[in-house]
């Protein structure tokens, strides 16, 4: 204030310059003073029962980041459960289609699932979302377990199919492209030595001498020995039922107990034992039963090739042995 | 003593009463609420650093919940991948030594070819047919709307023709919603049992031991073989449907029809199974058309939009071992 203030002296009849001072002055910082607490009292009052504190605004602006983040691995998990999901689905609805298996039991598929207790300790059981995560992460990992041991065990009976499929005596066991030199067919043949019908239980592929001949599965040799009516003969064990016979050969080129492949040499046609030409005769059994050889290569063959096939089959010739 | 405050103005020389203005109730007014802002401010710090409320304490424990186990499922997840990515390269694996072929993309199902093109795969019958039914239908719709009555007499498509379009088998054997079902298609393809290439007859549908088996035009069963041999087809039926058409379902388990018997398009025949030489529960089909086996594919149209068929042609086109 810059004007001096005067005050009306009318002891005096004076006007005297009046300056705040002593109890005035008090009076006047008291009041003021007092105004503004109140003000303040309302301003704090107001702020605190409509504001968050700053540290509370703090730490939500913290728990929103940390749960964005959290988000991140939410979705990871989920992301991980459907591929997962469409694995176990190939699982179910293909391989194990495919490889004639019956698909897993949904006790198996859920089995070590609901490890949910296992996290109950206080702190994350009060929080739902915890809980949730470490519920449904567990029942991935269960689910991830049983599947992987699925995949084994998928693997497993893949490996024993292959071998099963490998053993299968499914080619022709000299090189016929031609299919000139299936000579004879499947069935009863008049026998050229002895001139009598009976069952020609395999089939003949003439050949002339040292051809080779090959193992027509994987398996184990079980014969390699010389008999009277087959002359030189080699049996092989292909296992799952299966035996391959090659008989009247020239030579031997394995020894017996050797394991060997499909197509390895196992020998060379000849015309040993009761036999008027050289020739390869060649069996297949099934479980100690003869079945017609012809029926492993057939889809080899084109429908033509398997007319004309028939065809020599059933006109009614001498067979070789 | 009057409290009444004076001024003195040096223009008129006199004393005048001093008023409290508006501009220094104003100023008070400032000076008040400064100095309570600041008191209300020190009082806030003040509170917030010496009382925690509910709400923060709720919070700072959440945040270091999640502080705290996000590395833990974090470290789980990662390995959880790690497991997921070694699967992936099993299902690969399995899947490449089954069919002895790469896994089809999930993204491969693009269609390339138009349905007229389709249609075109195999022109003879369903273009003359249909160029016949168009032009008929034209009529028809000229006629009609000129009298009903001569709608019976003048307009009609023959028996044989009608005859020819119910022997032409061109749905697909079994229920495949999906269109997943073809595995391997016509041509050459690699023989399980041996590994080398053979031409393959006719298409393979994967599908589990007990699907039913539909044939797939009317017509009359020729043949019905049954086998225990694990060779070749297996428990097979031959249908003749007429005008060279012959279809042949293989390495069935069960045989649902007695030969000779005559069958409706659709008719349940038999159930996928796995006999003869199968390495998996197949259906093996055959079209032959005056006795030479033809792609089944090009066939199999009927309630199949373009896009359905040409993914069928797709899978059927893919080089991989057939299930024989």
């Amino acid at each position: 204030m810059g004007k001096v203030r005067y005050r009306y002296n009318p002891k005096t009849c004076k006007y005297e310059p009046w300056y705040l001072r002593g109890k005035a002055l008090q009076d006047q910082i008291a009041i003021f003073v007092g105004l503004s607490i109140v003000v303040a009292g309302v301003l704090y009052y107001v702020f605190i029962h409509n504001f968050d504190s700053l540290n509370e605004q703090l730490l939500r602006s913290e728990n929103l980041t940390l749960k964005t983040k959290w988000q991140i691995l939410e979705d990871r998990i989920h992301h991980a459960f459907s591929e997962l999901n469409v694995l176990v689905e190939k699982d179910d609805k293909n391989y194990r289609v495919i490889l004639d298996t019956e698909p897993l039991s949904p006790e198996i598929r859920e089995g070590g699932a609901g490890g949910s207790e296992k996290f109950a300790v206080d702190e994350v059981k009060n929080f739902p979302t915890l809980l949730y995560d470490y519920t449904i992460l567990e029942k991935l990992k269960s689910k991830l377990d049983v599947e992987v041991q699925s995949y084994k065990q998928l693997d497993n009976i893949l490996n024993e199919r292959i071998h099963m499929w490998a053993s299968r005596p499914a080619i022709q066991p000299i090189n016929n492209k031609q299919l000139d030199q299936l000579h004879m067919s499947y069935g009863s043949r008049m026998h050229p030595i002895h001139k009598y019908v009976r069952d020609h239980k395999g089939l003949d592929f003439t050949a002339s001498e040292g051809t080779p001949v090959y193992s027509t599965g994987d398996g184990k040799v079980t014969t390699v020995h010389y008999s009277e009516t087959y002359g030189k003969v080699i049996y092989i064990d292909h296992g799952h039922g299966y035996e391959t016979r090659y008989a009247h050969l020239s030579k031997f080129d394995v020894q017996p107990g050797a394991m060997v492949k499909r197509g390895h040499v196992i020998g060379f046609v000849g015309s040993t034992g009761t036999s008027v030409s050289s020739h390869l005769h060649y069996e297949v059994l099934f479980n100690n039963n003869h079945v017609n050889p012809i029926n492993f290569f057939q889809r080899d063959l084109s429908n033509k090739e398997y007319e004309r096939l028939i065809e020599i089959g059933s006109t009614k010739s001498k067979a070789l042995d | 003593m009057s409290d009444v405050k004076y001024h003195y103005n040096s223009k008129t020389f006199q004393y005048e009463r001093a008023s409290f203005s508006v501009k220094d109730a104003l100023w008070y007014a400032t000076g008040v609420l400064f100095t309570a802002l600041i008191l209300c401010g020190t009082a806030i710090v003040i509170h917030d650093s010496f009382v925690e409320t509910d709400n923060e304490r709720a919070l700072s424990l959440e945040n270091n919940l999640l502080k705290s186990h996000k590395p833990v499922l974090e470290e789980q997840l990662d390995a959880i991948d790690q497991e997921l990515l070694k699967l992936k390269s099993a299902d690969k694996n399995l899947y490449t030594r089954i069919f002895n072929a790469k896994p089809p993309e999930a993204t491969a199902m693009s269609p390339t070819i138009s349905r007229e093109q389709a249609l075109l795969a195999d022109p003879s019958e369903f273009r003359t047919l249909l160029e016949v039914l168009n032009s008929k239908s034209e009529l028809l719709t000229v006629k009609s709307s000129m009298s009903n009555a001569a709608f019976g007499s003048t307009i009609h498509i023959t028996k044989e023709q009608v005859d020819l379009i119910r022997s032409i088998p061109s749905i697909q054997p079994l229920a495949n919603p999906q269109m997943d079902l073809l595995v391997s298609g016509f041509g050459e393809r690699i023989n399980p049992f041996h590994k080398g290439n053979y031409e393959h007859p006719g298409v393979d549908f994967a599908a589990a031991r007990g699907t039913e088996v539909y044939v797939t035009a009317s017509g009359r069963v020729r043949n019905i073989n049954r086998t225990a041999l694990q060779a070749g087809y297996g428990n097979y039926i031959d249908v003749d449907h007429g005008h060279g058409f012959v279809t042949r379902y293989a390495h069935l388990e069960d045989i649902k029809i007695q030969r000779g018997q005559k069958v409706e398009k659709g008719t349940v025949i038999g159930t996928v199974g796995n006999s003869g030489g199968s390495i998996a529960p197949h259906l093996h089909y055959e079209v032959i058309r005056d006795g030479e086996a033809v792609d089944p594919a090009r066939y199999l149209m009927e309630g199949l939009t373009s896009e359905q068929h040409n993914a069928l042609l797709k899978l059927s086109s893919k080089q991989n071992q057939s299930l024989d």
